[in-house]
């Protein structure tokens, strides 16, 4: 693993995560994953073959309910909590996305 | 009548009549409008709605004392973790990104809590979507530990713990997914429960972590907080990964006798690593459960020496995707003149400006892990050290009763000190992320102070819905430790 990450890779991972990092932010970031990473890089010493992975806890938990109609949470203060909502109409303005 | 004396002691001064809610009410705000400046452990108060909900409370007394008698919060100031949602309150997990957020609905927790006559005074300053363990990534800035203003209060929960540790109400609620609840009320000197996951709801708990988030209440007793669990816990419409099990009175569960209970002490996790003082305290807590008759049993936890990269790596995998959904469309705050750009722009740049330096480093590592070419390496192999992780307590159980280690490595550190060191950081959850990738209930209890006067927690770890008996030890303990001293002068 190396000692941090490439400008390449770290923006590659910026553009994935919907990330735009500021440039004292690069040098950082590039710096402490790599440290990061190579101290996760300790698991490589534990041999798990064959061993399940757990994705989560759930101790009798994650059962299936009815499939039955609720009442929704109410529009408006949804509406109004979101940047650019449109009470009038119940829509969410976002910047135009075609032509 | 401070909060300092606990929940109970205000809610039958309120039940009896001897003090009105409203009384102890406008006391709490005062004090909080008095030492907030000093802690900032608050975002918001809500004074007005906490003043109307306690006169309230005095009309139905009026009404009916055997009404205000069924609840079991009756009156109670109670903060609660600025990412939990409230209706009445702003909700912004302290994140730039949600900046005026209004949540249209209240978390379970908040609607069980004023069920049970709870009044919620405010939301409490915490990192920023409850990532770090030191209180600094929040954007209302570090919470100030009221035994040393200097130092951190640990973290996330970081203003729950100060708030109750500075007796400006007797209960908070964090949540905890590393020990968040855990080493913060280690840190400030106050009791801190992490229950099972599925205990309590977590519908309205802004989402870190999903397989590991869990909300627990935070109190100046073990009596306060088994109070509150039993407020807090049960079964969920809303929240599909809340559990079915029977919820006990966890008050009952408190009779201080631990005589035949065994508590196993992984004493290969404490070689190295830990402050003399924090091993000295837990020790001599350990050997007072054994003075009331408990037994200590030497238990190996081979692979929790893994738990800390098995942590990160899961849990920044789970918050990449769970914090996808900040981007300026739906909730908070959107970059300034970025409506009239591209869409993906508009995403990139509210992220940027809304996301804070320690969120968006986890973010980078949860994409990191979860991109091709490294989700096997990393991801599934955390997962399966997990599971290893998780055998390793069932095996212990087995044997032992509740599994008991310190609650954080070192007291509380000054305010700055491993802010630019993430990896550091990250080490100050070593006992505690344990509890969270194997589901387990956890306790931090107070056990006295180090010489240079900074409290420190006794962390006891116990079987899936058996709180009772984490509960139980806590609280046996506390009757023999004492009163722990005040942060104050004056005792409050």
């Amino acid at each position: 693993m190396p000692a941090r990450l490439t400008p390449e890779a770290l923006q590659h991972l910026a553009a994935l995560a919907s990330l735009e990092l500021d440039p004292h932010e690069e040098d950082d970031f590039a710096r402490q994953l790599g440290d990061i990473l190579g101290y996760v890089d300790a698991l490589r010493l534990v041999d798990a073959t064959g061993v399940a992975p757990m994705s989560h806890a759930g101790l009798g938990a994650g059962r299936e309910r009815d499939d039955t109609v609720q009442p929704s949470l109410p529009r408006d203060p949804i509406v109004a909590a979101a940047p650019d909502g449109d009470e009038a109409t119940g829509l969410l303005r976002v910047p135009r996305v075609i032509g | 009548m401070t909060p300092a004396q606990g929940a109970a002691a205000i809610r039958d001064v309120i039940v009896s009549g001897a003090r009105s809610a409203e009384e102890i009410c406008r006391e709490a705000l005062v004090r909080i409008e008095q030492e907030n400046a000093r802690l900032n452990a608050f975002t918001a108060v809500g004074a007005e709605q906490a003043l109307g909900r306690a006169r309230a409370l005095d009309a139905l007394r009026a009404r009916s004392r055997d009404a205000l008698n069924a609840l079991p919060l009756a009156g109670v100031p109670v903060a609660v973790k600025d990412n939990l949602c409230t209706r009445e309150l702003p909700t912004t997990a302290c994140s730039r990104i949600l900046a005026g957020y209004r949540s249209p609905y209240d978390a379970t927790v908040v609607s069980r809590l004023e069920s049970a006559g709870a009044i919620i005074v405010g939301k409490t300053n915490c990192d920023e979507f409850a990532m770090g363990s030191s209180n600094e990534s929040s954007a209302a800035g570090p919470v100030h530990n009221p035994w040393d203003l200097d130092r951190t209060p640990g973290g996330s929960s970081g203003g729950s713990a100060a708030a109750v540790a500075a007796a400006l109400v007797p209960i908070a609620l964090g949540s905890d997914t590393g020990g968040s609840v855990r080493q913060p009320a280690a840190l400030c000197g106050v009791v801190g429960l992490k229950p099972t996951y599925g205990r309590v709801s977590r519908y309205g708990l802004i989402a870190f972590a999903s397989s590991l988030d869990q909300v627990g209440p935070i109190g100046r007793r073990v009596e306060d907080v088994a109070r509150a669990l039993s407020v807090l816990a049960g079964e969920d419409p809303a929240d599909a990964t809340s559990s079915r099990e029977a919820v006990p009175d966890y008050s009952a569960a408190l009779t201080g006798d631990v005589r035949g209970v065994r508590i196993g002490v992984p004493k290969h996790l404490l070689q190295e690593g830990v402050d003399p003082d924090v091993l000295q305290a837990t020790t001599t807590a350990l050997e007072t459960l054994r003075a009331r008759g408990a037994h200590l049993v030497d238990v190996q936890l081979p692979r929790a020496a893994y738990a800390i990269p098995t942590y990160y790596l899961i849990a920044t995998a789970e918050a990449g995707s769970n914090l996808a959904r900040y981007d300026g469309v739906r909730y908070g705050a959107r970059a300034p003149g970025t409506s009239e750009g591209a869409l993906a722009a508009m995403y990139r740049k509210t992220r940027d400006l809304g996301f804070g330096a320690e969120v968006k480093r986890r973010i980078l590592l949860g994409t990191y892990v979860l991109s091709a070419g490294y989700y096997e390496a990393y991801y599934v192999k955390a997962q399966q050290v997990r599971t290893l992780i998780a055998e390793d307590y069932t095996r212990a159980f087995a044997q032992v009763d509740a599994i008991a280690l310190p609650t954080a490595p070192a007291p509380a550190f000054r305010l700055g000190e491993q802010v630019n060191d993430p990896l550091r950081m990250y080490l100050n959850d070593v006992f505690t992320v344990s509890a969270n990738l194997a589901g387990l209930p956890a306790v931090s209890v107070p056990c006295g102070l180090t010489r240079a006067g900074l409290p420190i927690g006794l962390h006891v770890t116990g079987r899936p819905f058996e709180e009772e008996t984490i509960l139980r030890m806590a609280e046996a303990y506390e009757r023999d430790r004492g009163a722990m001293p005040s942060p104050y002068p004056d005792g409050a």
